[in-house]
C-alpha cells in the first residue's frame, strides 16, 4: 500500500466513526506504534536517500493530516453527543424569569491598570490635552521608519518586535519592509500618524497597549504606555521641563522632582532620560534607587525636525516636544505589586484587592 | 563597555573620584551602571620585594632559596622559577595572603623554611604568563602594596546607539575633557595619517569589491615581530576590560580597539599568499558554499552574501576572516609568526549585523562595527597600532600603509545661532562658553559655522549641535517655561464611554474587570472553538502564543477555568480591543480614523464589551447575563431586544440557549451559554455564560457618558495571597429570616483567615424550620498561606465557623 491509498482508506473509515471509542481505535490502527502508517514507512527501507527524504516529508504530511482530521472528528462527535441539549435544555430568552438579583449583591472591582490610566488621562485632560487612541497592529513605517529608525538601524535592537500576518496569508515576507505589519513596540508610532492628519497646535496624549518579545518577572509581552506630543510655534526644552515637572507632581505626589539626563532616541533631538525623586526614600538614597535618590522613569525630548518634516509640518516654523512612559511599572510601584504577570493573570484574589 | 579609571586619567588629567566621574557621565554622556574594582583584595598583602641573595636549595635541583627584602624585614623564601636574579624587584605574597590558588603559609620545603611566595603573573590574576616570576619595574619602592599598582576602578556603561565613537577610552576621555574643561593629554589626538593616500604598498595590495559593505580598508606590513606575552600593563588593561590576553600581537590589536575604538586584525603575512608579487587581500561578499574555521576553532559554512576578507590568490582565494567579526585559523598569528599584516578597516554596520545574525557570533569587534563606526577611527587605530607593534613586539613598519576605498571626508559645516540655541534649550550660555564646549569635543568653530569632527557620525543639524552644548553645559540649568499652547481638545466620545462603562459595570453592577492578553495561544483557540481570529504572529515567543484575538471570549474562558478551580461563582467583564480584518461584518462600521482604524491598515481594531457569568443555576445563568446587559442598556440609554438564536452556526454556543442582541433594530451583540464541549475542553466544572456587545455600534447613542476623565482614589497596597491548594465544604444553617445572607457571609470570613470564601448558593423559607426562620447555604473555601490544609484542619475550621454562627445568630446546622 502507498501513502495515497493509506490516506484514502483513512478518510473512508473516518467518515463511518460515530463514537469516541471507535475514534480512539481508528487512531491506533493508523497512527499507533504498530499502525498502518509505520508499516508503510517500513516498506520504504530499500529506497535511495533522496527518495527517502521525499517520502519522509510526505509521510509527515499524511500524519499531520490524520491527526488534524481525528481532532476535528472528535469535537464533532462530542458536539453530537450533546445534540439533544438543543431541545431538552432549550430556553426562551424572553421568558419572564426572575433571577432574584442575587448577583448584584457582589462587590465589583475595577482593574488597577484601568484606574491608573484614568488618572493619567484626567491629569493631562486638566492640563488641556486631547486623549487620542491609535492602532496596535501597525506598519513598520509608522513604528520605525517614520520616527527615524530605518531597517538597519542599531536602535531596532532595543525593540524586539512581533511581526504580524493575516492568518490566510501564505508566505511570510511579500511586501516592502515599510509595509510589514507588526505589533507596535511604542506609542511613539502614533506621532507621525496623528501629525499627518492634524496641523499644529497639537497637544495630545496617546495611552494604549504596546508589545515586545520579552517575558520575565518585569516584562510582559503586552504592556501599556502613553505618549505625549506637543507641537506649536516656540516650543522649547524649558516648556517640556515645566510640563513634566507639573505632571509628575500630579501623578506621583507633590514632593516629586524631576531631573534630565542626556540620552538618545532617534526621533527626538535633544533626547533625554527623565528621572524622578525615588518614592521609597524621597531622594535620600536606598536600594531601589541604587543610592542615587532618583528613579529612571521616562524618555523625552524635542521632536526631531525630520519627524516633523515627514509628517508634513514645517520645522522652520514649528517645534515640539514628546515624552513617553510605561504605565504598568508605575501602577505596580503605586500598589507594590511585585510581578507584572499578576496584572494579566486575573486571579480573583488579586483583582478583589483593588 | 568597561572603562578603566586609571586609563582615562592617563588620557585626560582630571581631578575627580570614580563616583563623581560616574555621576557626571551619567548626566551628560554615557550612563554608568556599575562601578567595580579590578584586582583581587589579596593584592593588599602582596608587596614589592627586592631579591638580596640567591642560593641553591640543598635538597632540590630545581629550587632556589632567596633572601628577599620586603621593606619591613628580609624574608627567606624558596622559589622554583628559573628567571630570578639578585637585585630584581618581584611581587612577594606575604604569609596569610589568600591567593586564588590557595593561602600562603609558613612552610618547610624539602627541609628549608619559607616565609612567603614570589609570584608569577597568573598567580596574581594579572596576566596569563607562568613562565617565571613577574619582574617589576626597578623604580618601584620596596614594600609598596601591589594593590596600589595593579588595581583599578572599572566604570561600566553603555553608550547610546548613535555613539559608536564612545566605545573606547579616548572617546570617553574627550567627553570628560569637555565636561571638566581640561585638554586631552598631548599625543592622544593622532593626526599623522593626514598624508595618507589611496593605493597599494610595495608588498601588499587590497581590493574592495563592495564599497557599501567596506568603505575603507587600510593595512600595513610589519616585519620582524617577536611573538611572546605582552607587557603586564597591557595585559592588565585587557583583563580589567574583560578580554583575555593572547600574545603581544593580538593583544596590541585588542588594546588599540579599547583605546581608539576601531577593531583591528593581524594576519600572519606568510599565510596570505602572494599574487603578482604582492600579498593580495580581497574584501568581498561570500559566494555559496564557502567555509571557514574561525579562531575559536569552529567550522562555519558561510551563507551567501556575507562580508569576508579573502586571500586574492586564485583559484582557491578562500576567506581568511569573517570581516569585522572573527579571524580565520588559516591566517592566525602563532609562535612562528615573523611578519604580520595589520588590518584597520571600516565595515558597514548593516553587513556586520547580518554576519552576526546569520553566523550567531558576536564579538567585541562585531559589536562595535554593528553600532556604526566612522572611517577616521580606522586611521587612528592604524597609526596607534603601528607604534605599539614597534614598541611592544619589536616589529618594524618598513613601508607605507595600503589604503583602499574612501578616506574620511571633512564634514559639512553647520550654521548655528547661539541665541536661537539658548532660546530652544531655555538656557543662558555665553557664546564663548559654548564655543569652548564644542572645541573640547573636537568641533571646529568659525564664527557662526561649526564643523563636527569626522568621527561624530551623529552630528548633522543645528539641533544636534544644540544638544552637545546643552548636555555638557548641564540640563539642570534648563529654565522651566510655561506651556502656553492651547487647543480645543476633541477627545473621542468612545474613550469617555469606555471609562463610564468600566466604572458603572464594576462599581454599580458588581462585576469584576479583567485585563486579558491580546495574544492568544493556539491551544486555547482550539479548545474554545473560536474561529473568528484573523491575524497571527510570524515570530511568536513560543510555539503556542501566536494568535491576535478576534474576540474576547477565549481569554475570558481561560480565566474562568483558572478561577473556577478556587471559586464557585463569579462574574467578570472585559472591555478591550479585538483585531478584525477589513470586510468583517463588525469592521464595516464607521471606523473613526483617530480611534485605531486608519483606512489603509488591513486590520480593524474594535472595542468590545464582554460579560462573563459563572456558577449560576443551570437554567438561570442566561437570564442573569441578560439582566446585566439590560441594566447596562438602561444606564446608557439603549433599548436592547433579544431574539432567540437556535442556529448551529457557532460550535462554542449552546444550541438551545443563545440570543442575538439588537438595539433599535441594529444588531449589536449576542448573549449565549457556552457549549458544554468547550467547558469540558477547558475543564470548567460549572456552566458559563457570555454576553458581548460592540461598543462602536453603541457609542453614538450612548447617554449618561461622563465628559471628563477621573480616577477613584486608590492607595491599596497589594497583599500576597496563598498559592496553596484550596479545600471546599458547603454549610447550610437555619437562621432568623430577617438576617441578611451577606452579613452571615461576612461573619464567616472574619472567623479565621484560613476561611477565604463564603459564597451564598441557596436561600429559602420553609415551615419545617419554624415561623420566621429560613435556610441559607454557603460554599466555604479554605486555604492557608503556608501549606495545603489537611482534612482534619478543614473539619476543625468548619466546626469553628458553625460554633461562631451559633453563638452570634443562634444558627443551627440544617440536617
Amino acid at each position: 500500500m502507498n501513502l495515497d491509498q493509506l490516506k484514502q482508506q483513512f478518510i473512508s473509515q473516518l467518515s463511518k466513526v460515530e463514537t469516541e471509542k471507535d475514534l480512539a481505535l481508528l487512531e491506533i490502527e493508523f497512527l499507533g506504534r504498530k499502525g498502518k502508517l509505520t508499516e508503510v514507512l517500513k516498506s520504504l527501507a530499500g529506497l535511495s536517500l533522496v527518495e527517502k527524504k521525499r517520502m519522509g516529508q510526505a509521510a509527515n504530511e499524511s500524519k499531520e493530516f490524520m491527526e488534524r482530521e481525528i481532532k476535528s472528528q472528535k469535537s464533532k462527535i462530542k458536539i453530537k453527543e450533546y445534540e439533544k441539549i438543543a431541545v431538552e435544555e432549550k430556553i426562551d430568552i424572553n421568558a419572564p424569569v426572575e433571577t432574584n438579583g442575587r448577583s448584584s449583591l457582589r462587590k465589583g472591582h475595577l482593574h488597577p491598570l484601568s484606574n491608573f490610566i484614568f488618572k493619567i488621562e484626567r491629569i493631562f485632560e486638566e492640563m488641556g490635552y486631547e486623549v487620542v487612541d491609535g492602532p496596535e497592529i501597525e506598519t513598520d513605517y509608522y513604528n520605525f521608519t517614520a520616527v527615524r529608525i530605518p531597517e538597519d538601524s542599531p536602535s531596532r535592537d532595543d525593540h524586539d518586535t512581533f511581526y504580524i500576518k493575516t492568518i490566510k496569508q501564505e508566505s511570510k515576507k511579500t511586501k516592502k519592509q515599510e509595509e510589514e505589519l507588526l505589533l507596535r513596540t511604542q506609542t511613539t508610532a502614533m506621532q507621525v500618524r496623528y501629525m499627518e492628519k492634524h496641523q499644529p497646535p497639537i497637544k495630545i496624549i496617546v495611552p494604549g497597549k504596546t508589545y515586545r518579545r520579552d517575558d520575565d518577572a518585569s516584562h510582559s509581552p503586552m504592556f501599556h504606555q502613553f505618549e505625549a506630543l506637543v507641537v506649536d510655534k516656540g516650543i522649547t526644552l524649558g516648556k517640556l521641563k515645566k510640563t513634566l515637572s507639573v505632571a509628575m507632581k500630579k501623578l506621583l505626589g507633590e514632593d516629586t522632582n524631576i531631573r534630565f539626563r542626556s540620552s538618545y532616541f532617534p526621533f527626538v533631538e535633544p533626547a533625554l532620560e527623565v528621572d524622578v525623586t525615588c518614592a521609597i526614600c524621597k531622594g535620600k538614597g536606598c536600594n531601589i534607587c541604587k543610592n542615587t535618590g532618583w528613579v529612571e522613569l521616562l524618555g523625552a525630548g524635542m521632536v526631531h525636525p525630520e519627524v516633523l518634516k515627514t509628517s508634513g509640518i514645517d520645522p522652520e516654523i514649528y517645534s515640539g516636544f514628546a515624552f513617553a512612559m510605561g504605565i504598568d511599572r508605575l501602577c505596580m510601584m503605586h500598589h507594590k505589586i511585585p510581578n507584572i504577570k499578576m496584572l494579566f493573570e486575573n486571579d480573583i484574589r488579586f483583582l478583589e484587592q483593588f | 563597555m568597561k572603562y578603566l579609571f586609571k586609563w582615562l586619567k592617563q588620557l585626560v588629567d582630571i581631578d575627580a573620584t570614580p563616583e563623581e566621574l560616574a555621576e557626571e557621565l551619567s548626566l551628560k554622556s554615557v550612563e554608568i551602571d556599575e562601578i567595580t574594582g579590578f584586582g583581587g583584595d589579596f593584592l593588599d598583602t602582596v608587596v614589592v620585594g627586592v631579591i638580596k641573595e640567591i642560593e641553591k636549595h640543598p635538597n632540590a635541583d630545581k629550587l632556589q632559596v632567596t633572601k628577599t627584602d620586603v621593606g619591613s624585614e628580609v624574608l627567606q623564601i624558596v622559589c622554583g622559577a628559573p628567571n630570578i636574579a639578585v637585585g630584581q624587584k618581584v611581587p612577594v605574597a606575604l604569609v596569610g595572603t589568600k591567593l586564588p590558588g590557595g593561602e600562603i603559609k609558613e612552610a618547610k620545603i624539602r627541609d628549608v623554611e619559607s616565609f612567603g611566595m614570589l609570584c608569577a603573573e597568573d598567580e596574581l590574576q594579572l596576566g596569563n604568563d607562568h613562565s617565571g616570576i613577574l619582574i617589576l619595574d626597578s623604580s618601584l619602592p620596596v614594600g609598596t602594596k601591589l594593590s596600589k599598582i595593579y588595581s583599578d576602578t572599572v566604570l561600566e556603561g553603555k553608550p547610546a546607539a548613535n555613539r559608536g565613537d564612545l566605545l573606547n577610552h579616548v572617546g570617553l576621555a574627550r567627553e570628560l575633557s569637555a565636561i571638566y574643561d581640561v585638554k586631552l593629554m598631548s599625543g592622544v589626538e593622532t593626526q599623522n595619517f593626514a598624508s595618507l593616500q589611496v593605493g597599494d604598498s610595495e608588498s601588499v595590495s587590497v581590493e574592495i569589491e563592495n564599497l557599501e559593505a567596506c568603505s575603507l580598508y587600510t593595512a600595513r606590513l610589519i616585519k620582524g615581530v617577536k611573538i611572546g606575552p605582552s607587557p603586564i600593563w597591557m595585559q592588565q588593561a585587557l583583563l580589567a576590560c574583560g578580554m583575555k590576553p593572547i600574545n603581544n600581537v593580538v593583544d596590541v590589536t585588542n588594546f588599540v580597539m579599547l583605546e581608539y575604538g576601531n577593531p583591528l586584525h593581524a594576519f600572519d603575512a606568510k599565510k596570505i599568499p602572494i599574487a603578482d608579487g604582492k600579498h593580495k587581500i580581497v574584501v568581498r561578499l561570500t559566494k555559496s558554499g564557502e567555509i571557514i574555521r574561525t579562531l575559536d576553532g569552529k567550522d562555519h559554512e558561510i551563507p551567501e552574501g556575507l562580508l569576508v576578507i579573502a586571500d586574492g590568490n586564485p583559484p582557491a582565494g578562500g576567506p581568511v576572516a569573517v570581516a569585522g567579526v572573527m579571524g580565520g585559523e588559516n591566517s592566525e598569528i602563532d609562535e612562528t609568526t615573523v611578519d604580520i599584516i595589520l588590518e584597520s578597516a571600516n565595515f558597514s554596520s548593516k553587513f556586520i549585523r547580518k554576519s552576526q545574525q546569520e553566523l550567531g557570533i558576536s564579538t567585541e569587534a562585531s559589536a562595535r562595527f554593528a553600532k556604526g563606526l566612522s572611517r577616521e577611527l580606522a586611521l587612528m587605530g592604524l597609526e596607534r597600532a603601528t607604534q605599539l607593534f614597534e614598541e611592544v613586539c619589536g616589529g618594524k613598519a618598513v613601508e607605507i600603509p595600503v589604503v583602499a576605498g574612501n578616506l574620511p571626508e571633512v564634514k559639512k559645516a553647520i550654521e548655528i545661532d547661539f541665541e536661537k540655541i539658548n532660546a530652544f534649550l531655555s538656557i543662558d550660555i555665553k557664546a564663548d562658553e559654548a564655543v569652548k564646549i564644542l572645541q573640547n569635543l573636537g568641533f571646529i568653530v568659525e564664527s557662526n559655522k561649526v564643523t563636527a569632527p569626522s568621527f561624530r557620525e551623529d552630528i548633522e543639524i543645528w539641533q544636534d549641535v544644540a544638544e552637545e552644548i546643552g548636555r555638557i553645559y548641564g540640563l539642570d540649568k534648563v529654565h522651566e517655561e510655561e506651556l502656553t499652547t492651547k487647543i480645543d481638545p476633541k477627545t473621542s466620545k468612545e474613550l469617555y464611554f469606555e471609562q463610564s462603562a468600566r466604572k458603572y459595570l464594576s462599581q454599580e453592577l458588581g462585576l469584576t474587570e479583567v485585563v486579558t492578553m491580546s495574544i492568544l495561544s493556539s491551544d486555547l483557540v482550539e479548545k474554545t472553538m473560536m474561529k473568528d481570529n484573523f491575524f497571527e504572529i510570524i515570530n511568536p515567543l513560543n510555539e503556542y502564543d501566536t494568535i491576535m484575538r478576534g474576540g474576547l471570549w477565549s481569554g475570558l474562558l481561560k480565566h474562568t477555568a483558572e478561577n473556577g478551580k478556587k471559586f464557585e461563582k463569579f462574574s467578570f467583564f472585559d472591555l478591550s480591543k479585538v483585531y478584525l480584518e477589513s470586510g468583517h461584518p463588525m469592521s464595516g462600521l464607521s471606523g473613526n480614523p483617530d480611534i485605531g482604524c486608519p483606512d489603509e491598515l488591513p486590520s480593524k481594531e474594535k472595542r468590545v464589551l464582554a460579560i462573563l457569568i459563572y456558577g449560576e443555576k443551570d437554567d438561570e445563568g442566561l437570564f442573569v447575563a441578560k439582566n446585566y446587559l439590560d441594566k447596562f442598556a438602561e444606564k446608557f440609554g439603549f433599548k436592547f431586544e433579544y431574539e432567540n438564536d437556535y442556529s448551529a452556526d457557532a460550535p462554542y454556543k449552546h444550541p438551545g440557549r443563545s440570543a442575538i442582541i439588537t438595539n433599535k433594530g441594529k444588531r449589536v451583540g449576542r448573549v449565549v451559554e457556552i457549549h458544554p464541549v468547550v467547558l469540558e475542553n477547558l475543564d470548567i466544572k460549572k456552566r458559563a455564560w457570555i454576553g458581548a456587545v460592540n461598543i462602536e455600534a453603541l457609542v453614538d447613542e450612548a447617554k449618561n457618558v461622563a465628559a471628563k476623565f477621573a480616577e477613584t482614589e486608590s492607595n491599596v497596597i497589594f497583599k500576597e495571597f496563598s498559592r496553596f491548594e484550596v479545600s471546599k465544604r458547603d454549610i447550610a444553617v437555619i437562621v432568623d429570616e430577617n438576617l441578611e445572607a451577606s452579613e452571615i457571609s461576612k461573619t464567616i470570613r472574619e472567623i479565621d483567615d484560613k476561611i477565604i470564601g463564603a459564597e451564598l448558593f441557596d436561600e429559602f423559607k420553609s415551615e419545617k424550620f419554624g415561623a420566621g426562620k429560613k435556610s441559607v447555604a454557603f460554599h466555604l473555601v479554605f486555604q492557608a498561606t503556608d501549606h495545603t490544609l489537611t482534612d482534619q484542619e478543614v473539619d476543625g475550621l468548619f466546626e469553628k465557623a458553625l460554633t461562631a454562627l451559633n453563638t452570634k445568630y443562634n444558627a443551627e446546622l440544617r440536617k
